[in-house]
C-alpha cells in the first residue's frame, strides 16, 4: 500500500514538472525574436512602413525581426508571448488593440495581456489612439508591465497611424523611435526623441507628444536579448 | 610582347592608385563631416569633452538627410541638419538629481528661455504658442514650450519654430527641437477660409464628426524640404467607431481624422486616420 502511494506521488511530481503551465516564462529564442504588426484596414488605413522600418532597425542590432501583415488577435498574442521586442501599429482604445486578418476584426485586449507571462519581453509598443489613457492605469499598455514586461509605451490621446498619400505618421514615429532604441538609448529618451523628430519632419506633433511609458524607463533593447 | 606587358602593369598600377586615392578621400570627407558634427554638438551642449559617435547608417535609411549622433554613454541623441552646423533635435537624458520640490511653470519657462536664448538666434521675434504640462508616466512630468513666428492677418505659423521641454522633477532641459527657416516663398493669406477647409474635409470623409478644428501654417509639400513651401490648413475631425464585440472592454474607439489641405487651392494633400 505504502509503495503504491510513493509511486503515485512520484508520478504526480514528474507530471507537474513536465506539463507547461500558465505561469511558464517566455520561451527564449536565439537570436531573440522581435515582431512588428501592421494592418491594412477596410477603412484604407495602413501601417506597413511603420512595421518594416522597426524590423530593419531591430535586425541591425541582432534580433530575428519580422514585420507581420494582417494577423488575428490570437496570432498577435502568440508572438507577444515569445518576443523580446514587440510592437503593434493599429486602431486602438484604452483597453484594446484592433487586429484585422484581412476580412475580420479581432481584438487584443487588456485582459488577454494580463493573462500572459511577459517576463522575457524587454519592450512592448502599443502605437494606437488612447492605448495608455486613464488615471487609474488600467490600460493595455500598463497591462504588459503588470504581466512582467520590462517596459511599454502607449499614448493617452490620439495618434495617427496612416496617410494614404505619403509615408504615414506611424512610419515617421517608428523610424525615429527605433533609431534611438537601436542606437542604445532608453525607452524614455527614445520616446522624447521620436516626438521632437516627428515635429521637426512634419511640422506637427500628430499626437506623439501624448506618449506614456510604463515599467522601467531606463529599459534598453541593446544588446539584443530577452529581459 | 614585353612592352605590352609593361603597359598592362602600368595601367593596373594607375588604376590601383586612383582606387586608393578615391577610398581615402571618401573616408577623409566622412571623417571631416563627423568632426564638424561633433564640434556642433559639443558647442550646443557646452561640453568640449563630450564623446559622441554617429549612428550607423544602413541600407534602410540611406535616403535620410538628417544624420543622427549619440553620446558614447548612450544617454543623449541628436539630429543635425545636412550642413552639420545646426542641431535640429537634442534629447538629453534626465540625469540630474531630483529636487526636493518640483519646479513650477514660471521657473520652467525661465529655464527654457535661457536655454533657447543662448542657442537660437532671433528667438525674441517668436511667439510662445504652446505651453503645456504633460505627464508621461514613468518618463515623468514635463513642461513643454513651443515658440513660432506668426504671419499674416490670420496668424499662420511660419517656418521658424523652437521647442524645449523641462523636467519638472529635476528642473533640467531634457529636449530641444528647432525648424531651420528658409526665406518664405508663399502668400500667407489663404484663399480658402477656415470654414471652407472644414467642409472640404467633411465632404471627403463622409462622416458626421463630434467635433472639428483647423489650423493654418506654412510647411513644405509632402514634408520634403526639397519640395516647394505651401500654405496649409490642418483640419482635424473627431468621431466614434463602434466595436463588434462584448468582452467587458470599452465598446467604442474614439477616432480622429486629419486632413492637410492646400489653403490656396483647396486640394487635399494628405489624409491621416
Amino acid at each position: 500500500m505504502k509503495k503504491r502511494w510513493i509511486v503515485y506521488l512520484v508520478f504526480v511530481l514528474v507530471t507537474m514538472l513536465l506539463i507547461p503551465n500558465a505561469a511558464q516564462a517566455t520561451t527564449i529564442h536565439n537570436p531573440p525574436w522581435a515582431d512588428n504588426f501592421h494592418y491594412f484596414y477596410a477603412d484604407n488605413s495602413y501601417t506597413r512602413d511603420a512595421a518594416t522600418i522597426a524590423e530593419g532597425k531591430q535586425d541591425n542590432i541582432g534580433y530575428s525581426a519580422d514585420a507581420r501583415l494582417n494577423h488575428s488577435a490570437s496570432s498577435v498574442a502568440y508572438w507577444l508571448q515569445n518576443d523580446a521586442v514587440w510592437s503593434m501599429y493599429a486602431h486602438a482604445n484604452r483597453t484594446t488593440m484592433a487586429a484585422y486578418d484581412g476580412s475580420n476584426n479581432s481584438y487584443l485586449t487588456r485582459d488577454m495581456v494580463l493573462s500572459y507571462n511577459l517576463s522575457g519581453t524587454k519592450v512592448a509598443v502599443f502605437y494606437g489612439c488612447h492605448s495608455a489613457e486613464g488615471p487609474d492605469s488600467d490600460h493595455i499598455t500598463n497591462a504588459a508591465v503588470t504581466s512582467g514586461a520590462g517596459a511599454s509605451i502607449g499614448f493617452y490621446n490620439y495618434v495617427y497611424i496612416s496617410g494614404g498619400y505619403t509615408s504615414g505618421p506611424a512610419y515617421t514615429w517608428s523610424k525615429y523611435f527605433w533609431q534611438s532604441m537601436a542606437g542604445g538609448n532608453t525607452i524614455n529618451t527614445a520616446a522624447a526623441f521620436a516626438r521632437d523628430s516627428f515635429y521637426q519632419e512634419r511640422g506637427d506633433y500628430g499626437g506623439t507628444d501624448a506618449y506614456s511609458t510604463w515599467g522601467n524607463g531606463s529599459q534598453k533593447i541593446t544588446p539584443a536579448g530577452y529581459n | 610582347m614585353e612592352k605590352a606587358n609593361s603597359k598592362k602593369t602600368m595601367f593596373f598600377i594607375l588604376l590601383s592608385t586612383i582606387a586608393v586615392l578615391l577610398t581615402f578621400s571618401t573616408v577623409f570627407v566622412a571623417a571631416q563631416g563627423n568632426t564638424e558634427a561633433f564640434d556642433t554638438i559639443r558647442v550646443f551642449m557646452d561640453d568640449p569633452n563630450l564623446e559622441v559617435s554617429k549612428i550607423q547608417v544602413t541600407s534602410i535609411d540611406q535616403h535620410e538627410k538628417t544624420p543622427a549622433y549619440i553620446t558614447l554613454d548612450g544617454t543623449s541623441i541628436f539630429l543635425l541638419d545636412p550642413t552639420m552646423e545646426n542641431v535640429l533635435v537634442a534629447t538629453i537624458d534626465n540625469q540630474k538629481p531630483q529636487l526636493n520640490e518640483e519646479v513650477n511653470y514660471d521657473q520652467a519657462l525661465i529655464i527654457a528661455q535661457d536655454f533657447v536664448g543662448t542657442r537660437v538666434i532671433g528667438v525674441d521675434n517668436l511667439t510662445l504658442i504652446q505651453d503645456v504640462i504633460e505627464d508621461h508616466g514613468e518618463a515623468g512630468k514635463t513642461f513643454r514650450f513651443l515658440w513660432a513666428e506668426l504671419l499674416g492677418s490670420q496668424g499662420a505659423l511660419g517656418l521658424k519654430r523652437v521647442a524645449v521641454t523641462v523636467s519638472a522633477s529635476s528642473g533640467s532641459v531634457i529636449s530641444f527641437m528647432q525648424v531651420i527657416p528658409e526665406d518664405l516663398s508663399v502668400e500667407v493669406e489663404p484663399r480658402i477660409t477656415y470654414q471652407q477647409a472644414i467642409e472640404i474635409a467633411q465632404d471627403d470623409s463622409g462622416m458626421h464628426p463630434i467635433s472639428e478644428e483647423a489650423a493654418l501654417d506654412v510647411w513644405w509639400l509632402n514634408n520634403d524640404r526639397s519640395q516647394p513651401q505651401f500654405l496649409r490648413w490642418t483640419v482635424t475631425l473627431k468621431s466614434e467607431l463602434p466595436l463588434n464585440y462584448d468582452q467587458g472592454q470599452d465598446q467604442t474607439m474614439l477616432h480622429q481624422t486629419k486632413y492637410i489641405i492646400d489653403a490656396q487651392t483647396g486640394k487635399i494633400v494628405e489624409k491621416m486616420n
